[in-house]
């Protein structure tokens, strides 16, 4: 039960992460305050949660990394989408609207 | 191998890179909101301990986005086990004893293993498909796995639809003279299509070929093995054409074999290939015209399969051509049959019978196994106790519980191949001692038969990796079980529960000790019952020496005359009263033939039965008193008429009703000749294979009515030291004949002691290995106890502070041993009763609920297991209450 709740979160974080990243190269602590920013401040994630996600994400060839400048001048490993990860992102998207079109469907008429 | 090396290391190197990547970039996560934190005012010592705040655990972090990385498994591995190794060695008293344990464990079971790969497992190097390939045997009256004479054979080989080729051998000792001194090896007579059949190759010349089958004596070509050629003619290419002498005969070499095959049988390292119809030149212990003799079986057969032809099929097809044979030679070949059996090796019976000795001892090394797993787990469990603290850091620090098991499995398995490799060499080592415990009377295997290959060694590790999950398994999930909470509130309830299962498992020792101490206890009953047998002969006063005449060449004539010679000679020695010879050593098993009483009708089976073949004077050399009738004579000579000797149970048998002097038997191994033999004497019922036999009809015939190239002179000695004389025996044979080869002269007790080899390495076997587990199971009983009384140091403390005395702490600790041993011995009697009953068929005059045994095992195991309690309870004794009292 517990897993499960888990793995749903971990999706979800994927998801947001891959499309944080449609436009543009990030870091870490970057993606994590965009996302903080962009979803008015309610939802946060930990960087414990963040930065393996980063590494799944790598690891399955969605996103690949290179270590370059900050804009405070110091190393950092940034991340940008690989065309798998285009593609992947646009399926997930898609199926994203798909349910959650179905939820507000049932959320306001039922 | 060196490619991967490089692979390896890039491996290693890419980790650590991995590593330190990951440590950039959560430091530069760190550093960027720790600027974060200045820009928005906080003093530096507050921005950075706000940033590491937010951030949460660091490493683990880090530790889940390794496990996001896919190599993972074989990173972790390589860590756990330099961990591993660390660990071990920091704990070497502990490492050294479990290792040792297991070594034994894993090296008894490994060794016994490697005798069965050898007697039942292993096909024949070199064979080709051996799964295609059966031996075929003689029938006789529906058992036993005999030999083919050459015309059966024949007849079967041409007539048979279900094989492809259908050989026949038979082993021959050779001396082989290559100038120096002779050479005693073994050679094989072979079929032209011998090899053919089998599918092995030459690297030099050519195999043996069916057009080397032809008139005896016409090829006189030899075939080497690989090491023949490479120690006596120094691994010579142009060997081909050499001649060499075998058995004063030249043979002309044609090929050397492949260097693995060495024969086809068990334990066999034939030398020397020789065309069958080498024979007489060959082994003239083997008479003329045995190519003819369809009344002389004599070979040993072996077939392949046509491919989709199975085993009931051919048998069917042999056995119809058996039942041609029997209705065309009904006066040679009735109530003989053909069995076939699947693969190369041992003959069936003795396959069931290896198969029977083999899954006793498996199954002994097995239990004794268990008990070292016990054991190891016990210790685990033990040093589990004391790693608590290591654990909580590690789990802190980040690692999931699978993460600990895992580690902790790692070590586990560390131990067992540690131990496995060592418990490998150690059985490798001590191949001599299981060989000399001859667990199959016949079948000699030598060191090198216990042959190490993949099949065992595979083996081992297998029981080493099992073993490992036996004894890791519960101490791992048990040491990483790790409730802070449990543990910080009730430190004590974590212990009882532990103490509870590493009570279970001393139990479970003790009872598998019993067993295992119950059987040795029963076969060394066995043996003392054996041993006090009466044989039926003065064995003490007799030696034995075996005489070989046809080795050298020996006409009928000229044997005969030779043992008439030596017999004479011997007799005339001071200190001897008596000599003979006799074909079958006493105790050393037996020829079998058949007979028919006349008057008997002639189309009835001829009832099988042993024999032995003797010259005059043996029963009063051996001692064997005749009840009734006389000995042979010399004047029982070739041409008289036939007589024969048979023993009480043969008179109670088959003659109850009349006087037994002057019937006439009727006897197949005097075919071609329908006179009968009749019956002169009566002898006692002795001993004639095992001591442990039940008395079973048995005859004698002259050996001047049926000659023997090869005989055992038997010799009495006047004092009761008969061994002082084997010395001037031999000098005397020499003194006849220098040439004859010399085998050593044996007494008879030593033939005795030889016959009861099985029982004894039965008895050694269990005996050991039952100490053992008794050693093991102490320590574990010791172990626990010991533990306990450190966990109840409180208690005692208050129990001593509220005026206990010594012997009542003493009673309390002692009560809990007396629940293990008493639970253990309970266990073992109760598996030992129903298990025993397994080997009935081995014992002899004890029963295998003998109560005697089963007394002085619990007497043994419960004062050594009381020995083993009395330490920590004394221990527990010299508690301090104030001491233990101050621990609160």
């Amino acid at each position: 039960m517990k897993k499960q709740k888990a793995d749903l979160l971990q999706g979800t974080l994927e998801l947001l992460v891959l499309r944080l990243m449609r436009n543009g190269r990030w870091h870490g602590w970057d993606i994590m305050q965009r996302l903080q920013l962009v979803s008015g401040e309610v939802l946060s994630v930990t960087p414990g949660a963040l930065y393996p996600a980063l590494h799944r994400l790598e690891e399955r060839g969605l996103i690949s990394s290179a270590w370059g400048p900050s804009e405070n001048n110091r190393k950092a490993k940034f991340y940008e989408l690989t065309a798998a990860g285009r593609k992947q992102l646009d399926a997930e998207l898609k199926e994203w609207e798909r349910f959650s079109g179905a939820v507000e469907l049932i959320l306001r008429d039922a | 191998m060196l490619s991967r090396l490089k692979r390896r290391w890039r491996a290693l190197r890419r980790k650590s890179e991995l590593d330190r990547e990951l440590e950039d970039e959560l430091q530069f996560h760190l550093a960027r909101e720790t600027a974060q934190n200045l820009h928005s005012g906080m003093s530096p010592e507050e921005a950075r301990y706000a940033s590491m705040r937010s951030f949460g655990g660091i490493e683990q972090a880090k530790e889940a986005c390794r496990d996001a990385r896919g190599v993972r498994l074989i990173e972790d591995l390589s860590r756990d086990i330099s961990y591993g190794t660390r660990s071990l060695w920091k704990n070497r008293g502990f490492t050294l004893v479990a290792v040792l344990t297991l070594a034994l464990g894993i090296g008894a079971n490994t060794g016994v293993f490697s005798l069965t790969n050898a007697l039942l497992l292993r096909a024949p190097n070199g064979v080709s498909k051996p799964e295609e390939v059966v031996i075929v045997g003689r029938t006789f009256s529906g058992s036993d796995f005999n030999t083919f004479s050459y015309p059966d054979y024949v007849d079967c080989r041409d007539q048979n639809q279900s094989f492809s080729d259908l050989a026949a051998y038979r082993e021959a000792n050779l001396f082989l003279d290559t100038g120096g001194p002779p050479e005693q090896l073994s050679g094989m007579l072979v079929t032209g299509n011998y090899f053919r059949t089998l599918g092995t190759r030459s690297v030099v010349g050519r195999l043996l070929l069916p057009e080397d089958d032809g008139a005896p004596g016409a090829n006189a070509v030899a075939l080497i093995s690989h090491g023949l050629w490479q120690r006596r003619f120094a691994s010579d290419p142009k060997i081909v054409g050499r001649a060499i002498q075998v058995n004063n005969f030249s043979f002309t070499i044609v090929g050397v074999m492949q260097p693995d095959f060495i024969g086809a049988g068990v334990a066999e390292n034939i030398e020397i290939w020789l065309p069958l119809t080498m024979y007489s030149q060959a082994n003239p212990i083997l008479h003329e015209k045995r190519l003819e003799a369809r009344e002389i079986s004599w070979l040993n057969v072996l077939g392949r399969r046509k491919p989709g032809v199975t085993i009931p099929q051919a048998q069917g097809d042999l056995t119809n051509i058996s039942r041609r044979l029997e209705q065309t030679y009904p006066d040679i070949d009735q109530g003989l049959g053909i069995s076939v059996a699947a693969g190369l090796g041992l003959e069936p019976q003795r396959r069931d019978e290896a198969r029977a000795r083999m899954g006793i001892l498996l199954t002994v090394a097995g239990l004794v196994l268990l008990i070292v797993c016990a054991n190891v787990a016990n210790l685990l469990l033990a040093r589990g106790a004391t790693r608590r603290k290591e654990m909580a850091v590690r789990q802190a620090l980040g690692a999931a519980r699978t993460r600990l098991v895992r580690q902790l499995l790692t070590e586990a398995l560390l131990l067992s191949t540690i131990g496995g490799v060592l418990g490998m060499i150690l059985a490798f080592w001590s191949r001599g001692l299981l060989l000399n415990s001859n667990f199959l009377t016949g079948v000699r295997l030598s060191p090198q038969d216990l042959r190490f290959d993949a099949r065992v060694l595979g083996f081992g590790l297998l029981v080493s990796l099992a073993t490992a999950v036996v004894f890791g398994l519960v101490p791992a999930f048990e040491t990483s079980n790790l409730d802070l909470q449990l543990m910080l509130k009730d430190r004590n309830a974590m212990g009882v529960q532990r103490s509870r299962f590493r009570g279970a498992l001393v139990v479970g020792q003790i009872a598998v000790s019993f067993v295992v101490l119950i059987s040795g206890g029963l076969f060394l009953k066995t043996l003392r019952n054996a041993q006090s047998v009466d044989p039926g002969f003065d064995k003490d006063k007799i030696l034995l020496m075996p005489i070989e005449v046809g080795r050298r060449g020996y006409s009928e004539a000229q044997g005969r005359l030779l043992y008439q010679r030596l017999v004479e000679r011997v007799r005339g020695m001071p200190g001897v009263s008596d000599a003979s010879l006799t074909v079958t050593v006493p105790l050393g098993g037996s020829w079998r033939n058949g007979f028919r009483v006349e008057g008997q009708p002639t189309t009835e089976p001829y009832i099988p039965c042993d024999y032995n073949t003797i010259a005059p004077r043996y029963f009063e050399t051996t001692g064997i008193a005749l009840v009734e009738g006389r000995d042979f004579t010399e004047e029982d000579r070739a041409n008289s008429p036939r007589v024969v000797i048979v023993n009480e149970t043969f008179v109670h048998r088959f003659l109850p009703s009349a006087n037994p002097l002057g019937r006439r038997l009727a006897i197949p191994l005097y075919k071609g000749d329908n006179s009968y033999s009749e019956i002169v004497g009566v002898a006692k019922d002795v001993k004639y294979e095992r001591l442990t036999e039940s008395p079973h009809p048995y005859f004698y015939l002259p050996l001047s009515q049926q000659y023997q190239s090869g005989a055992i002179l038997t010799v009495r000695v006047r004092g009761n030291d008969s061994s002082a004389l084997a010395g001037a025996v031999t000098r005397e044979v020499q003194a006849v004949d220098s040439n004859l080869p010399v085998f050593r002269v044996r007494t008879l007790a030593e033939q005795l002691e030889a016959s009861l080899a099985p029982q004894r390495s039965a008895a050694t076997m269990l005996g050991i290995f039952g100490l053992l587990g008794l050693a093991l199971a102490s320590v574990g009983l010791y172990g626990v106890l010991a533990y306990s009384v450190r966990q109840r140091q409180q208690e005692i403390g208050v129990r001593m502070a509220l005026g206990a005395n010594a012997r009542d702490i003493l009673k309390v600790v002692l009560r809990q041993g007396a629940i293990l041993i008493g639970g253990g011995v309970v266990l073992g009697l109760s598996i030992a009763m129903a298990a025993t009953r397994a080997l009935e068929s081995l014992l002899f005059g004890v029963s295998p609920v003998d109560p005697f045994t089963y007394a002085m095992v619990t007497i043994a195991l419960v004062t050594t297991a009381i020995v083993a309690c009395y330490i920590p309870a004394r221990r527990a004794t010299k508690v301090d209450p104030v001491v233990a009292l101050r621990l609160e």
